[in-house]
Order: C-alpha cells, then sequence, then structure tokens
C-alpha cells in the first residue's frame, strides 16, 4: 500500500526528545521504513518561529529529497505582517505549492470572518487544502470554524482519543471537515468512523516527528476496513484533493 | 516472516504471545470508547493477534469501584483464557481482598489508580493495606504511573514490598529518569508501553536504558485503539527477539501466565 504523509514537520525544534528523529534525513529514513511515498511538510520556524521565513526555509530544506512536499503557514495578511491573498497565490504557485496550514491559536489571530475572510475566500476559489491541529480549534471552535468557511477544504490534524463528542456532530453540521489520521485513537476509531461518515473524509498523516510513523501507519494497516478503504486513507483522498487545486 | 510484514499486510499476528497488561473494560461520561465491552476487546484481539488482556473497569476507578470489579471480573469468566482481570482498589475504603483472591481465579491482581480518587499520592496511607496484601501473596499491581512524582511514589512502595510485582503503566514515555531509576533499584518493576503519543525512537530510548527485559506490551485499550502501539514495537529498529520479550514474553514471566 502507498502512503502520502499529508502533514508532517521539518526543523530543529526546541526541545527534542532523546532520540527523536526530527532531522530530514531521520524522517526519510522513517518513510522508508513505513512504505512512506511522499510527505507534505511544513516547518517549524514557520509554526513556531515565523512565518514568512519559515516557508522560505522550507522550500530549502525539502530541495534534500523530490519526496517532500511543502505545505506553507499561513495568517492574515493585518498590517501586512503576511502576504495578501493574491500575492500568496503567485507565490504558492511559483514554489508548487499545494496546501496550507493555519494556526489561529498559535499565531494570535481571530478565525472568524472578520479577520479570516480574504485568506479564506482564497482557499476556497483556489480549493487549497487548509490543515490546522485540532487544539488551534477545541470544541465548538471546531464548528465555528467549519462553518465559517463551508467552501474551505479543512483538514484537522493532531487529534487524540477523547474528542469523538465533539468532532461527530461538526462532521455532521461540515461537510468539508476531513480529519487526519495521525493520533486519532479511539478504539476501533477508523472502522467506527468509516461506518458513519465514509472513508472519504479520512487523510493519513504522522505528525512526525513529535508523533510516530510506525503508529499511524499501523492504525491504517491493521484496521478491520476494506483494502479500497485503506488505500482511500493511506493516499487516495490526498490525492484527491490536490488534484481539485486550482492556482 | 519478519514481524514488521504483518503490519503492512494488515494481518493478526501469528506463532507470537502477545499479552497485552494493561486495558480497561467498560465505557465512560468523560469520552466515548466504542467497543468497550468483553466481546469487543476479544474481537479486536483477534483483529491484530493479541492472545491475553490484563483490564480494569476505568469507570469503576472514578466512582463505584466494587461495581466496576464485578463488570471486569465478569468479562473473565466470559473469556478466562482471554480476559484477566485486576481489581481496582480504593484508599478511601477498607475491603477484605480475601473476598476477590481466596479461593478464586476471578482476579489476577490490583489496579491502582489513587489520582482519580481524590488526587492521593500512590504512596498514601489508604492504600498500604492492599500492597501488603500484594506483597503477602506475590500479586501483580499495575499503577496509573504518569507523574514523575508518581514514579517516585510507586518506586518507594516497590521498595517496601519486595515480594509483590509492580507495573508500571505510562511512565517509561512520560517519567523516563525516574522510570530509569526504579528498575535499576527494584527488580520487582517492569514498564509497560503504554501511551497514546510519543515519538519515533522513543521504544528504543527505553529499551537501551533499562533492558529489554523490563518493558511489557500495554495499549490502554478501550480507552485508546491497541494497533498503533503494537506497530510501534512491530516497525521499530528492535530485533524480533526483542520485539517478542517486549509483546509477551516477559509478561508471561511476571505475571506467571
Amino acid at each position: 500500500m502507498r502512503f502520502i504523509d499529508a502533514s508532517c514537520r521539518l526543523g530543529m525544534p526546541a526541545a527534542p526528545g532523546e532520540g527523536m528523529p526530527w532531522k530530514t534525513e531521520e524522517i526519510l529514513e522513517l518513510m522508508d521504513r513505513c512504505h512512506i511515498e511522499q510527505a507534505f511538510a511544513y516547518h517549524i520556524v514557520a509554526r513556531d518561529g515565523e512565518v514568512e521565513d519559515g516557508n522560505g526555509l522550507l522550500m530549502e530544506e525539502i530541495k534534500k529529497d523530490s519526496r517532500l512536499q511543502p505545505q506553507w503557514c499561513a495568517m492574515p495578511a493585518t498590517f501586512r505582517e503576511f502576504l495578501h491573498a493574491d500575492a500568496l497565490g503567485d507565490a504558492m504557485k511559483k514554489n508548487g505549492v499545494k496546501t496550507l496550514r493555519i494556526a489561529p491559536k498559535g499565531f494570535a489571530h481571530s478565525a472568524m470572518p472578520y479577520a479570516m475572510k480574504e485568506l479564506m475566500d482564497f482557499a476556497a476559489q483556489s480549493r487549497v487544502p487548509v490543515f490546522f491541529d485540532y487544539g488551534e480549534a477545541v470544541g465548538d471552535a471546531l464548528y465555528d470554524l467549519c462553518s465559517a468557511y463551508p467552501d474551505v477544504k479543512f483538514v484537522v490534524t493532531n487529534t487524540a482519543y477523547a474528542l469523538n463528542r465533539f468532532l461527530g456532530p461538526v462532521l455532521d453540521a461540515c461537510p468539508n471537515l476531513y480529519v487526519g489520521t495521525g493520533n486519532y485513537v479511539p478504539h476501533q476509531g477508523l472502522e467506527t468512523f468509516c461506518r458513519y461518515y465514509s472513508a472519504d473524509r479520512l487523510i493519513f498523516n504522522t505528525n512526525l516527528p513529535f508523533g510516530s510513523a510506525t503508529a499511524a501507519v499501523s492504525l491504517v494497516c491493521l484496521a478491520n476496513i476494506s483494502k479500497e478503504e485503506k488505500e482511500k486513507i493511506a493516499c487516495g483522498n490526498m490525492e484527491r484533493l490536490l488534484s481539485e487545486v486550482r492556482l | 516472516m519478519d514481524l514488521k510484514e504483518y503490519v503492512f499486510l494488515g494481518k493478526e499476528l501469528k506463532d507470537t504471545y502477545v499479552v497485552d497488561v494493561h486495558i480497561h473494560v467498560g465505557g465512560s461520561t468523560r469520552y466515548q470508547k466504542p467497543g468497550n465491552d468483553a466481546d469487543s476487546v476479544v474481537y479486536t484481539m483477534d483483529r491484530v493477534g493479541v492472545d491475553v488482556v490484563c483490564a480494569s473497569c476505568s469507570p469503576g476507578a472514578y466512582c463505584d469501584w466494587k461495581w466496576g470489579n464485578e463488570m471486569c471480573a465478569d468479562a473473565h469468566e466470559k473469556y478466562p483464557d482471554r480476559i484477566k482481570a485486576y481489581a481496582v482498589v480504593n484508599p478511601h475504603y477498607t475491603f477484605d481482598l480475601d473476598a476477590y483472591f481466596a479461593n478464586s481465579d476471578r482476579f489476577l491482581g490490583l489496579k491502582v489508580i489513587p489520582f482519580v480518587q481524590g488526587t492521593l499520592p500512590i504512596d498514601c496511607p489508604g492504600l498500604q493495606p492492599y500492597y501488603e496484601y500484594a506483597d503477602k501473596y506475590g500479586l501483580p499491581v499495575l499503577f496509573h504511573a504518569w507523574m514523575a512524582s508518581e514514579v517516585k511514589d510507586a518506586t518507594a512502595v516497590a521498595k517496601r514490598y519486595p515480594n509483590a510485582r509492580f507495573i508500571f503503566g505510562h511512565s517509561g514515555f512520560t517519567a523516563f529518569e525516574e522510570s530509569v531509576a526504579a528498575c535499576k533499584q527494584c527488580d520487582n518493576v517492569l514498564l509497560d508501553t503504554t501511551i497514546s503519543d510519543t515519538y519515533d525512537g522513543a521504544l528504543e530510548r527505553l529499551v537501551n536504558a533499562v533492558g529489554v527485559d523490563r518493558v511489557a506490551f500495554g495499549t490502554d485499550l478501550t480507552a485508546f485503539e491497541c494497533s498503533h502501539i503494537l506497530g510501534r514495537i512491530l516497525l521499530s529498529r528492535l530485533s524480533d527477539t526483542d520485539k517478542e520479550k517486549i509483546l509477551g514474553l516477559n509478561a508471561k514471566q511476571f505475571l506467571k501466565l
């Protein structure tokens, strides 16, 4: 089975665990070990340092291997702190970037339309999938975000085991929400999800290096779902989202 | 066939004895737990190739522990060769454990998790009679040992009661230094692999520090899925011989299964 990691992270963490495989070469080794063909990565400097510098560092880092694809972090263009939508679209097209990651809490801005409308209108029109960690929109905020921008395809990553009672109603109300499988670990989680919401809304990812590629791959491979469902989750759904991007 | 191949084939493990030393039965008011009954546990065990699980009742730990223990014993009685039961104890109550253990194999050992019972420490006075009982009869005790302070307390207990056998749940990943120290100081301590999320390489780090004989497979099933933790082991850099020890052989010896 082919795997495409829809979201992982490159760059030097502030506090790596001993033996954590954060170097790009180590992540590539894990990809080989886990049969991951391609990985979409954002840069830790873009998430925890400075967004545009981090996106630039990412473009340099992924030159090391063609299996690495860029995922840019983005924020509203308030005070011209970040690119306006038109300029962002041009830059993404020029650099072959087809996915974005937002972090409203981490970047300390509102996720509501008065603050993010321009950026989200761009994502909707270009059909660029927008990733965010569950910690950026917990509980009701997950519904608020997904319902505020119904034409944006959102992928929530870095979930956990205890969110299903929040997640289910949002999946019911917001067909534009997809779930990253990295650390989505309720018991029988994938098969229950497929039964109620279909495999079409699950996207394989690892959250490397803080998350685990070995765990993420095993979750999919050992789930009691059909081969077709596994292939959709492992790579098919992500390929479908990418094929819809219009930049 | 290499053990890692079972993952990529999506097949249950065969010809490898697998014991999960740390699971839960019962639902939860705090979050959804699909498949938390005995039948569902055995279904999952068969799906991935687990031979034996050792279970406690998690909702019982938070409230009526006797009710929870009966639920867990019922699961064991339904599947006596597959599900073994820990009796949850509560430091706020005195209880004659002979009711559980004398002339009966309904329970394998004890589960201790006092932080959800008034945030009491593991080494609190109310738990000493239970430890004395475990020491007297050589029973296994599974600690919820997440925080460094819990691991330090658990280590003090393990030193004081050398005839009891203690499994430190979670701690090898959450309180590494303290767990390594516990293994160095106490022969009667085993660490389990239960963690919902940690990085690749953390297992190898733990094994390098304490030795492969001191680590046992645990998953927190049904609070979590178990396949991701199984996969961490199967796809790790460890040898198949070491993987087999972690997956079942260490627990078989330690728990006298």
